[in-house]
């Protein structure tokens, strides 16, 4: 199983990495997952991607989630892959706008260590199998 | 007399007598009226030196004492010297009539108040500066202080309990301060925002606010089993202001209340409401702890807060009621608290009606 993340920050990068290698022994033994560092990077490899599940952040530096989103759906053999959202803050605006473009789930970041292992293994129920 | 220095400071006076005007005027005045070229005579000539813009607010002001509207007025005004120098002067105007007979007289005190302009200004331009510096400042210790908090957490939670047990109440430390810090900050930057943006008026309903700021505190009010009723007859079901900041103001006054509540009981907040002289008048009560007498005039100020004897060891008030009194006063109303209530804290507040 292999997830993508579309994340600019360091910080966040390095609290992903060392929540995965907390819940490993939850995870399936073929898990596996890649960092892109923006939304440009992300959409010119679309046609080769392999993965189950895309997360991507809301504020990149060259494009908002939104629009990766959009462009990800438009493609025809990925569009029923899982796209979630993470996001520092709830807008409603963008929350109706991610769903209405078929988003799986908008997420508030988790805010810490634990929260990041609770969060990463929900979904991870939510999706495995 | 011939050395009276030519300055803005000085009496004028206007002397009316049916359609008979006397003009009469500090010899200060008219030496600075004479190094401008305009020999003072008549109210007419005194015009002459005031800036276009300002004409009309002097005229209207005489009209209306003229005309026994007014007895005394104040009025601020610009002056432009011959070399366009602007300076701004403050006249206190008094209308007398005459016991003996039909002569009226309106006297003016005038001061140059030009150096008290120029210093609000830079007043204005250094406050401008040091909300902004708050701003940034608040906005970029944001990220930091998450830091902290998350890599001590990962501390804690790869620390070998067995020969490390030690260390744990230091990283709890860590953790608890973080926290604090970052409410801090969240209030700051709160706090900050207000009026950082153009404010939107909209019609909402007051009862509806109440019940959005609740929801907003569904946590602390279950926790805590907090009561909030409003006992007001009826609230209006119209009124006019920003709604995300009067929801705020709600969320804070009730978040304190549970905050400050009695030991060994659960919070109990009352909310009423009054129409009094075209002001919406609300009134919290929240029959908590209550808030000393010697720091009620300093509550509204921000970092201010209780000493940890008087209130116990709660953070975060202290920028919370400061938020509260900025969205009122951009609502162009006030706060207060009852000082002579000692059930608890009584806050009332009230908006004008628009």
């Amino acid at each position: 199983m292999k997830w993508i993340f579309i994340e600019d920050n360091e910080f966040d990068r390095d609290i992903l990495d060392i929540s995965f290698n907390e819940i490993k022994p939850e995870l399936c033994a073929d898990f596996s997952y890649t960092f892109y560092n923006n939304g440009t990077d992300f959409l010119k490899g679309l046609s080769n991607l392999e993965c189950e599940i895309v997360i991507s952040d809301m504020n990149l530096p060259d494009m908002n989630g939104i629009e990766i989103l959009k462009k990800f759906k438009e493609n025809d053999r990925l569009k029923d892959t899982p796209f979630l959202l993470f996001s520092t803050s709830l807008h409603q605006e963008e929350i109706e706008k991610a769903y209405a473009l078929g988003a799986d789930n908008y997420i508030l970041k988790p805010d810490g260590f634990k929260a990041t292992c609770e969060t990463l293994l929900k979904i991870y129920s939510n999706y495995a199998k | 007399m011939q050395n009276e220095i030519a300055s803005l400071n000085g009496i004028l006076q206007l002397k009316l007598r049916g359609k008979k005007v006397e003009f009469s005027s500090s010899r200060s005045i008219e030496k600075y009226y004479k190094e401008n070229n305009v020999t003072l005579s008549s109210e007419k000539d005194y015009l002459e030196l005031v800036h276009p813009e300002d004409i009309s607010k002097i005229e209207n002001l005489l009209t209306r004492l003229r005309s026994n509207q007014v007895h005394e007025s104040q009025i601020e005004y610009r002056i432009l010297s011959k070399k366009m120098k602007t300076s701004w002067v403050l006249a206190h105007l008094n209308f007398y009539p005459s016991k003996k007979d039909e002569t009226f007289t309106i006297k003016a005190n005038q001061l140059d108040i030009t150096f008290l302009k120029n210093h609000k200004t830079q007043l204005q331009r250094s406050n401008k500066e040091l909300e902004q510096f708050a701003y940034v400042i608040s906005h970029d210790l944001q990220s930091p202080i998450r830091q902290i908090w998350t890599y001590s957490e990962i501390i804690e939670s790869k620390l070998d309990r067995e020969t490390n047990s030690n260390l744990l109440p230091y990283l709890k430390s860590i953790q608890k301060t973080s926290q604090h810090m970052k409410q801090l900050t969240q209030d700051l930057l709160e706090l900050c925002q207000i009026g950082r943006s153009e404010l939107n008026f909209s019609v909402v309903n007051p009862q509806e606010v109440i019940e959005s700021a609740k929801n907003i505190l569904i946590n602390e009010i279950k926790d805590s089993q907090a009561q909030i009723n409003i006992i007001a007859k009826e609230l209006p079901l119209k009124m006019t202001a920003n709604e995300r900041y009067l929801t705020d103001i709600f969320v804070n006054l009730f978040s304190n209340s549970i905050k400050y509540k009695k030991e060994n009981s659960s919070p109990f907040i009352q909310i009423d409401y009054s129409l009094e002289n075209n002001l919406h008048c609300f009134t919290i009560i929240d029959h908590g702890k209550g808030i000393p007498v010697n720091l009620q005039n300093k509550l509204f100020k921000i970092f201010k807060r209780g000493n940890k004897k008087q209130l116990g060891s709660v953070a975060g008030i202290g920028i919370g009621l400061s938020t509260v009194k900025k969205i009122i006063e951009i609502h162009k109303g006030e706060i207060t608290i009852d000082p002579n209530f000692t059930d608890g804290a009584k806050f009332q507040f009230y908006i004008p009606v628009i």
